[in-house]
């Protein structure tokens, strides 16, 4: 998966466009990063990355950049 | 490959009556509470349209009438039992256990090996395992595994979190010593997980009412991390492929989790088995209840049954298995009045 597919993929989870995403966007500020987002971006990453998101370092996530470098993009 | 996974002989499934309250909560009900949006998200991710809800009915009581109805209808007198365990977090009372209660209730002879065990999601698995290690070992014939929660009432009724997901059902399968079935197990625990599943109160830390707190993300991370490798691991003990087996049964947390599981092991959607639209996530009834439901719908001619179950979560602990057994003679649904 490269870095367009996983902010494809984040995008449909919070439910915003992916054009002209940077990855600087702030998760709170989005407004749909709530817990079912945050499930659902832990299944995305381990079914296409085979790779199980810390919930920890999760929590502390603040960008989409912050995602990305959790899922190892 | 983890230990303990190991196989032995086992009983069959002789049958399995699944009781309820007839009282139930319809999620989109709490649309008002909680939101049309949020509550429409939740039941599409979930998979929960509906849960049966106790009003004053305990383990006790469903237990009772599941296994009165599972004894008429198999033709078994009380007085054949050999053991009866529960396995239940929500018991009538601290103590005595559960199962005493039941060996009262239904008449079963003193002799009547009779305990509980404290466990939730992974409670059927660990439950049969138990069960048939005494029924190998003191050469039992008839037996009853009794599983199930009253989980609403460690809910608060403004949890959000919580409260769309969890159903009050007790599950009761009754086993029969038998040739040819086979039970093979991987069974494990890691209790760094207990913060993220539990009750804080209503134990002897904190003697207040029981309150259930969870971490969705951390079972979540949990379920990823563990199910996959215990499912493999039962596979490869018993030299078989996924494709071998005819039923794949999950604890039923959420719908979500539960195809993404059978994605990760490369089940089918015909081998999955689903029951959480109508009764949510039911703690340690949730497999049988699942099981009940997909044997309901397999073919009439088919007799022999490779099932798979894993059960996994509070503790934390989980459980896999695959029974080789024959078609149940009995598979009810009932509910108290």
């Amino acid at each position: 998966m490269n870095r367009i597919e996983f902010i494809k993929q984040v995008s449909e989870i919070l439910e915003i466009d992916p054009e002209n995403l940077t990855g600087s966007e702030i998760l709170e500020e989005i407004g749909n990063w709530d817990s079912l987002s945050i499930i659902s971006f832990v299944a995305m990453v381990d079914a296409e990355l085979n790779r199980i998101v810390s919930p920890e370092k999760l929590r502390q996530a603040k960008t989409i950049d912050d995602l990305a470098n959790l899922a190892g993009i | 490959m983890n230990l303990p996974t190991f196989t032995s002989r086992a009983p069959r499934l002789a049958g399995i009556c699944i009781a309820s309250p007839a009282n139930h909560e319809e999620n989109i009900s709490l649309a008002d509470q909680f939101g049309q949006q949020v509550m429409t998200d939740i039941i599409n991710s979930t998979g929960i349209q509906r849960r049966p809800i106790a009003k004053t009915e305990t383990v006790a009581e469903l237990g009772a009438m599941a296994t009165k109805k599972l004894l008429f209808s198999l033709n078994w007198s009380p007085e054949s039992i050999d053991a009866l365990i529960v396995v239940t977090q929500t018991p009538d009372y601290p103590l005595p256990s559960t199962a005493c209660l039941l060996q009262n209730a239904l008449g079963l002879k003193h002799s009547t090996i009779a305990f509980d065990i404290n466990l939730g999601c992974s409670g059927y698995v660990y439950g049969l395992s138990v069960v048939n290690g005494l029924m190998q070992s003191a050469g039992l014939k008839r037996t009853l595994l009794i599983c199930g929660d009253i989980t609403s009432r460690m809910i608060d009724l403004n949890d959000r979190s919580l409260r769309p997901l969890f159903g009050d059902v007790v599950a009761a399968t009754a086993l029969e010593a038998a040739d040819g079935p086979v039970l093979t197990t991987d069974l494990g625990s890691d209790g760094s997980g207990a913060p993220y599943l539990i009750s804080h109160s209503g134990g002897a830390r904190d003697p207040g009412v029981p309150r259930l707190f969870m971490d969705g993300v951390q079972v979540l991370a949990f379920s990823l991390k563990r199910v996959a490798t215990s499912v493999k691991a039962v596979l490869k003990l018993e030299n078989m492929n996924i494709e071998e087996v005819d039923a794949v049964v999950f604890h039923q947390a959420n719908a979500m989790m539960i195809k993404h599981l059978a994605r990760k092991i490369g089940a089918s959607d015909a081998q999955l088995a689903m029951a959480i639209k109508d009764f949510g996530n039911t703690s340690s009834a949730s497999i049988p209840v699942a099981l009940s439901s997909w044997l309901l719908l397999a073919k009439d001619s088919k007799h022999e049954f490779q099932l798979l179950m894993s059960g996994f979560g509070v503790g934390w602990s989980w459980a896999t298995a695959i029974w080789k057994t024959t078609r149940p003679d009995v598979i009810e649904f009932v509910q108290s009045p």
